[in-house]
Parts: C-alpha cells; sequence; structure tokens
C-alpha cells in the first residue's frame, strides 16, 4: 500500500507528534483564514524555496539512506513495510467510522485483527491472502468529507507538499497512532522516532524510481509534485469516485 | 418500513462503491483494444521498435492535437496558427518518449473492465491493472471523446488518482505563469526535455 502512496512519500511519519501539534496550531492562526478548495499557490516563491532546500535534503540524506536500505532482501523489506502498514491501521478504521464506512472499518478491523495475530505482530500479510481488500483513511480525508477546505497549498522541508487542512489531519493521526502511546515516558521519544525514520526510508525507497522518472521528465518538477498532490488529496477525498460533470471541458478542435 | 431503509441503504452503498454505473460498450471495446495492444508492443525487447510502435499505437488511438491545446488552457487563444502548430510537435514528441519509457515490460499484467459511463461525447471507463506477484492493483479512468466522425479517441488517463493531461496542463501554465507568459520559454523548455529526455530502455 506505501507503493499506491509513492509521490506522498513525506507524508505522515516524518515528524514527531508534539512537532505537529504546533506546527497545526501555526497554520490555523495564520494560513487558514480562508478554508476553500482553491487550487492557487499563493506561497508559491516560499514554497518553491523549501521545495529547493527539500531536494538537497533528499539528496544528501534521506535519498542515499533510502539507496542503502534497498539492497536489503525483499522479503525483510516487505515485512518492514507490512508492519508499518498495520500500524496505520487504528487511525484509518478510526477515520473510516468517523466517516460512516462501515463495511470498510470492519474490513480494517478483521485485517488488524487476523494480522496482529495470525500475521505475528503484522510482519505477514495474512488477510490480504484471505480476500480482505486494504484500505487507507486519514483524518485530512476524514476534514474533507465533512466539508473542510484545503485552504493553501504548503511546502515544507521533511513534511513536503501539504496544506493547512492536511497538516491538522496529521496532528490528529499522530495521537490517534498507536506508536504515539506506545511506550514508558523513557524511551517514548525513541520509539517514535525509530518508526517515524523507518517510515520515511522505507516510503523514500519504495518512491526511488517513480520521482527520478518524474523528476527527469517534468518540464517543471515543483508544479508536477504539487499537482500530483493536489489532485491525488482530492480523490482520496472521493475514494476514487469521479464525476464526469466536474471534470475540466474538452474543446472541439474548431474551437481553437 | 424497515424494508424501505434497507432499499436506502443498499442504493447508498452501491452509490459510494462504483464510480460508473451506466454501461458503455463501446467505450469499454475501445479500452480492451488499446490495452491489448499495449500488452503486445510490451512484449517487445528492442527498446527502439517499442517506441515506434508506440508512437503509432498513440497516433491512431489518441487525438493528439486536442490534447496539447487542452494543456494550454486559455493561453492556446493567443497564439499564432505557427507557434500552435510548433508547440504540438514538440508536445507530440515529447509525450510519446515519456510515455514509451514508463511502459517497461510485460511481467502477466492484466487489465479488467469494471465499468463504464456516456454522457454526451465524453466518455468514462473505469479498469483496474492487475498483477501476479502480489502488488495491489491499480485502478485506472479513461477518459474518451467521441469525434465528428464517430470514432472514439483516447483524451486522458487516470493513474492513482491523478489525470496526466491535466497535471501536464498544469506544469505547462505554471511555466507560463512564472515567465511572463513567454511562450518561447515553454517551447525551449520542452525542446531541452526532449533532448535532454530518457532514452528507452528495454527491461
Amino acid at each position: 500500500m506505501y507503493i499506491d502512496h509513492k509521490f506522498i512519500f513525506y507524508i505522515g511519519n516524518s515528524m514527531s507528534a508534539k512537532n505537529f501539534h504546533i506546527l497545526a496550531f501555526i497554520f490555523l492562526l495564520t494560513g487558514c483564514t480562508s478554508m476553500s478548495a482553491d487550487k492557487s499557490d499563493p506561497f508559491e516563491v516560499f514554497n518553491r524555496s523549501m521545495f529547493a532546500v527539500n531536494q538537497g535534503l533528499d539528496k544528501v540524506v534521506l535519498k542515499p539512506t533510502a539507496q542503502v536500505y534497498s539492497v536489503l532482501p525483499q522479503p525483510i523489506k516487505m515485512g518492514i513495510g507490512n508492519v508499518l502498514s498495520n500500524l496505520s491501521l487504528p487511525v484509518t478504521f478510526f477515520n473510516e467510522t468517523m466517516q460512516g464506512e462501515v463495511s470498510s472499518a470492519g474490513s480494517t478491523l478483521l485485517r488488524l485483527s487476523i494480522n496482529s495475530t495470525v500475521g505475528v505482530a503484522g510482519i505477514f500479510d495474512v488477510a490480504t491472502g484471505l480476500g480482505i481488500k486494504h484500505s487507507k483513511e486519514d483524518f485530512g480525508q476524514t476534514l474533507g468529507v465533512y466539508g473542510f477546505g484545503s485552504g493553501p497549498y504548503i511546502f515544507l522541508p521533511i513534511l513536503g507538499p501539504g496544506n493547512p487542512r492536511d497538516l491538522i489531519g496529521r496532528a490528529g493521526d499522530a495521537v490517534i497512532n498507536p506508536v504515539y502511546w506506545a511506550g514508558s515516558n523513557d524511551d517514548e521519544e525513541n520509539i517514535r522516532l525509530g518508526v517515524t525514520l523507518i517510515s520515511g526510508i522505507h516510503a523514500r525507497e519504495n518512491a526511488l524510481d517513480l520521482l527520478e522518472e518524474l523528476e527527469n521528465t517534468s518540464v517543471d518538477y515543483y508544479a508536477s509534485v504539487r499537482s500530483l498532490y493536489i489532485q491525488n488529496r482530492e480523490s482520496e477525498i472521493k475514494n476514487g469516485t469521479t464525476d464526469i460533470d466536474s471534470l475540466p471541458e474538452i474543446v472541439d478542435l474548431d474551437d481553437f | 418500513m424497515f424494508k424501505r431503509i434497507i432499499i436506502l441503504c443498499s442504493v447508498f452503498f452501491l452509490s459510494l462503491t462504483s464510480v460508473v454505473a451506466e454501461k458503455s460498450p463501446e467505450a469499454e471495446a475501445f479500452v480492451m483494444d488499446v490495452s491489448n495492444q499495449v500488452i503486445e508492443i510490451l512484449k517487445l525487447t528492442n527498446a527502439q521498435e517499442k517506441e515506434d510502435e508506440f508512437r503509432v499505437l498513440l497516433n491512431n488511438k489518441a487525438n493528439l492535437k486536442r490534447i496539447a491545446a487542452f494543456t494550454l488552457g486559455k493561453y492556446r487563444r493567443q497564439l499564432s496558427p505557427t507557434e500552435l502548430q510548433e508547440f504540438q510537435f514538440l508536445f507530440e514528441t515529447m509525450i510519446t518518449k515519456v510515455y514509451a519509457n514508463r511502459l517497461g515490460s510485460y511481467k502477466d499484467q492484466k487489465i479488467v473492465v469494471l465499468g463504464s459511463e456516456k454522457k454526451k461525447k465524453d466518455y468514462l471507463v473505469e479498469t483496474e491493472l492487475l498483477f501476479n506477484d502480489g502488488s495491489n492493483p491499480i485502478v485506472i479512468v479513461w477518459r474518451l471523446r467521441q469525434e465528428k466522425d464517430g470514432r472514439i479517441t483516447l483524451f486522458d488517463l487516470r493513474v492513482l488518482g491523478v489525470w496526466m493531461a491535466l497535471e501536464q496542463r498544469e506544469t505547462f501554465l505554471s511555466i507560463l505563469k512564472n515567465n511572463n507568459e513567454n511562450f518561447s520559454v515553454l517551447l525551449d523548455n520542452l525542446r531541452q526535455q526532449i533532448s535532454a529526455g530518457p532514452t528507452v530502455t528495454s527491461d
């Protein structure tokens, strides 16, 4: 499932919950005066500079680490991916319930139960073999379903592409995530940091080929990433459904 | 009363589970035809042959002039016929190169049609790309258009929630917006992309 979200690899696991809350609060106060679904990018100059910073960080730190990680045997990487996926299921279950997706929430709960037990703490994805489909929902999507607009597009180093609604969503998800509550007072930060780092590296490794291809073939990489993010998030909020009337009009050649 | 609630619930959940309800056999046939031809191209081992065959398929099944014009948005009306012609040529060259390179090789993938819908001259066909290595299926939505002569042509594809032509348009418009709407900058970018662009590889 991480492969399904390759181009938003930055998202969700790259920051501690405390920082998420601070960021979300700042954006609530400063950036979120108009919660519309406007695709515009009013902070483009700032975003492009942050994008360049992120590119530098990725080139020097994240990408080389992901390349080293990629030499691990495939079964080990698959096991890591399965565990990370399993850890995210309570978040999905909560948000599916909040969105009234009863059937999907039931499947997610079943998947979590099976993979956490028979699947040995999520290492083995037994549920998929039994035909239980995987789904993914987050609090940003829940807010979208409840009618909250995305607000302006924002790109931040490490966090990557986003908007105020999704930043708030990430803060909410971080609290719901069992990792947030794991461990004693002494080691909880280390556990969170460890899971965050592994998630980031694993997701980046999945996206190695795709992002390189996108960067090589795009005439404006920043604009491509922005378009992919905005379109993908809208699609996720609508669970992939398409309304033919909402698509951009196709003009006839005579109109040129 | 209870029965009515059951029916209402069923209708509600059915409306959530299906992207498109009304069938369009001609559009579905078009998609399966194109998919089968793509699979045949994937089986080719010679990289140049693969790109050439893909170019032929794209020219036959997609209205590239219309897609090119779409990617320019409102700016297309500001261009002279010569500029538009040059853009179309560069666009077609770039698209063919980029997508031929993204095709990869045949690994027993299968396409199944999930549903279709027609509205006036527009069609949507939802398909699922299945893999036999345990990878999650990928939903691909095809946006098609009926031409004046009745033929159906490909207009756009939505993969992982992203419409390809729309993404291309937003990228082009960003370049124009950030360069004082100077069209030659976009043309230069396309030329650079083509010359430095991906070399088709056989894998």
